[in-house]
């Protein structure tokens, strides 16, 4: 049993990763041509523009459930409601926001721009301390407007007129995964503006605008898409609950910083709080590369219901920076 | 930040409220049909036009218990039968009966837990005798039994989405391609509506199939050997200005089939000499994407965005470049 923890604690978790995420994001794109149907509560962006998709991203159901009028919520709809919610809990708790270090289809791609950026030896941006801490409340914005316009289809809301039905996915259609995933499967059409409506031009020409922002910035800035990410702001409403969970022996801290540096978001947290112990802050993503990164044996850990799966490990630590090291 | 916020009222600004134009009431001559609308033209169980994939003027998305589909016509004959075909291939009972809204029947889409996901083939035989002729009128729909929220379990089974062959039916059309594989209605305008004729669930060569749109075009083609007819459907959407365009706008096209043969026989104690067969499908279709959407303008948006916002980040960090200030020391002081 030591044998296997020290074989994992040694481990490469940024392979590890690299490889697991490749396997996700063909089997969330492509996975519908196995048959594959996961569900439709996903926690993570797999995309219902993507046809031949292995299981559908939960904000599109969640804005089509939420589309109802009040007096429904307590009948057979409402239940709707719940059991999807219910199912997007259960999925979530399992893997906590792994889904988004791991799974995350538009994560990957991100990935992949900033693996494009690092041959081409352009430097990566870092967000200010101050501006980190403003850009961060968009997400809670989206999600707040992605469950209120929906809802304000179906009834009035604060006694204004009910909204246009066009805002029904209004998420969905500024979100870049609606018009960059469906290019992995040859379909170009969500690259267009939509004139059919006022409401759907809009919509449509924020959400090119968006996609155009989303590769410029996802070029200079790791995960820059995901400092935004409504699916973010919800997950983290469950996130105490995830039985996967990182967590930090603050007395075991020396607050050497390595944590903070290789995270891809900008957790600043993640070095500076001695005292919590679990340290899944709301933009965290557990892609575990601060417990590669930390050398002091276990002070962070990868729990699964307690118990650890991955832990920073003097050796280990040792061990990946001679193998990066020795791989330049 | 700020942006972001500018941006989003800029957004909210923008959709205001489109006037949508009524639905036009559609004239199919004296063929009978079947619809979701009763023939008074309003009210119904479902009368929600409009919703995007709907094809029926039901929300294809959602499970409901049952479905009432109504007749346009009144003079139904004694003898006439209701026929169901579910998805699974099960034969269901179909009631006619009259009531305010004329003739009706309701359709029991029962379980609701996905079983049943798929076509349904709804169909009603009327036959008649007068002046030696025996008139069969069988109007017939394609009804998609589909919640999203049941998953996408048949996904790529093309069996669900196809409509099943009712053999018994006298006359019957057979449309192809009416759903795309998540089971929503996927006809524009533009597309090329295939169907194939069938009497008895072989095919009738040569009969006239009629297309005819809301507006009243009509196109009329003999079925081939295969009892194969096709037309190309043409937009029949031009509201006055584009604030009244609607992209969930749902143009009707309907189906007929006659075929007329010199066959004697009996019916209910008359006898006939000839016999002519007259089968309907009503189908709907929305404007084709191209007239609606334009890739150019979407990639050049987010071109200029993708450059705006590198030219910005260039700029920023050419403006954080500092000139290398050299701090020398005297030694001597």
């Amino acid at each position: 049993m030591n044998a296997l923890r020290r074989f994992l604690n040694n481990g490469d978790i940024n392979r590890f990763r690299l490889w697991f995420q490749l396997g996700a994001f063909g089997l969330l794109i492509y996975g519908g041509f196995l048959a594959m149907d996961i569900g439709n509560s996903l926690p993570t962006f797999s995309c219902v523009f993507v046809d031949s998709r292995a299981g559908a991203c939960y904000l599109y159901p969640l804005q089509h459930q939420v589309n109802m009028p009040w007096s429904q919520f307590s009948g057979g709809r409402g239940i709707g409601l719940a059991v999807g919610l219910v199912t997007f809990f259960l999925f979530f708790v399992l893997f906590n926001k792994a889904w988004c270090g791991y799974a995350c289809p538009l994560g990957t791609v991100q990935d992949w721009i900033t693996k494009l950026r690092a041959r081409l030896g352009i430097r990566y941006s870092l967000y200010a301390n101050e501006t980190f801490g403003r850009l961060k409340a968009i997400k809670y914005v989206l999600l707040a407007l992605l469950i209120l316009l929906p809802l304000g289809i179906s009834n009035s809301l604060f006694g204004l007129p009910k909204l246009p039905r066009d805002l029904a996915t209004s998420y969905c259609m500024i979100c870049p995964g609606r018009t960059v995933l469906p290019l992995f499967t040859g379909d170009a059409s969500q690259l267009a503006i939509d004139f059919s409506s006022r409401t759907m031009m809009a919509l449509t020409g924020l959400g090119m605008a968006i996609t155009g922002g989303f590769f410029a910035g996802a070029f200079v800035k790791k995960r820059f898409f995901c400092l935004f990410c409504p699916m973010s702001a919800l997950q983290y409403a469950f996130s105490k609950a995830g039985l996967l969970r990182l967590t930090k022996q603050g007395a075991k801290c020396t607050r050497c910083g390595n944590c903070s540096r290789v995270c891809d978001v900008g957790i600043r947290e993640i070095a500076d709080d001695v005292t919590s112990r679990n340290i899944v802050q709301d933009d965290c993503m557990m892609c575990f590369k601060c417990v590669a990164a930390c050398p002091e044996s276990h002070c962070l850990a990868v729990t699964f219901l307690g118990m650890p799966v991955y832990e920073a490990t003097a050796e280990g630590f040792m061990r990946r920076t001679k193998r990066r090291d020795n791989h330049g | 930040m700020k942006l972001f916020f500018i941006a989003m009222g800029v957004a909210m600004i923008l959709m205001v409220y489109t006037p949508r134009p009524s639905q036009a009431e559609l004239y199919f001559g004296d063929a009978l049909l079947l619809s979701e609308q009763p023939p008074s033209g309003h009210g119904g169980d479902h009368g929600k036009q409009g919703r995007r994939g709907s094809a029926q003027g039901h929300a294809e998305h959602r499970a409901t218990a049952e479905r009432t589909w109504y007749l346009n016509r009144h003079d139904l004959h004694t003898g006439a039968e209701a026929r169901v075909l579910r998805s699974d291939g099960s034969q269901a009972a179909g009631v006619l009966t009259h009531g305010k809204d004329g003739w009706s029947f309701i359709v029991d889409t029962k379980p609701l837990d996905g079983s049943l996901d798929g076509v349904f083939t709804l169909s009603v035989i009327d036959r008649a005798v007068s002046d030696g002729i025996l008139t069969v009128r069988a109007p017939k729909v394609n009804m998609i039994n589909h919640s999203c929220g049941w998953g996408h379990t048949f996904k790529f089974d093309q069996e669900r989405i196809k409509p099943k062959i009712d053999a018994a039916l006298p006359l019957e059309i057979v449309a192809e391609n009416l759903w795309d594989r998540n089971f929503h209605s996927k006809t524009m305008s533009g597309d090329r509506l295939v169907v194939q004729v069938l009497r008895y669930g072989k095919p009738a060569p040569n009969a006239a199939v009629s297309f005819t749109t809301g507006s009243g075009w009509t196109r009329t083609v003999a079925a081939d050997e295969e009892g194969k007819a096709s037309v190309q459907l043409i937009r029949d959407y031009y509201p006055e200005t584009w604030s009244l365009f609607d992209a969930r706008k749902q143009s009707t096209v309907l189906v007929t089939a006659v075929v007329e043969a010199p066959e004697k026989g009996a019916y209910l104690g008359q006898s006939y000499t000839r016999t002519r067969l007259v089968a309907t499908l009503p189908w709907r279709y929305v404007p084709q994407r191209s007239e609606y959407t334009s890739s150019v303008y979407g990639l050049g948006i987010a071109a200029l965005f993708a450059v705006a916002s590198g030219a910005g980040i260039y700029a920023y960090r050419e403006r954080r470049k500092r000139p290398c200030r050299e701090v020398t020391f005297d030694e001597r002081t």
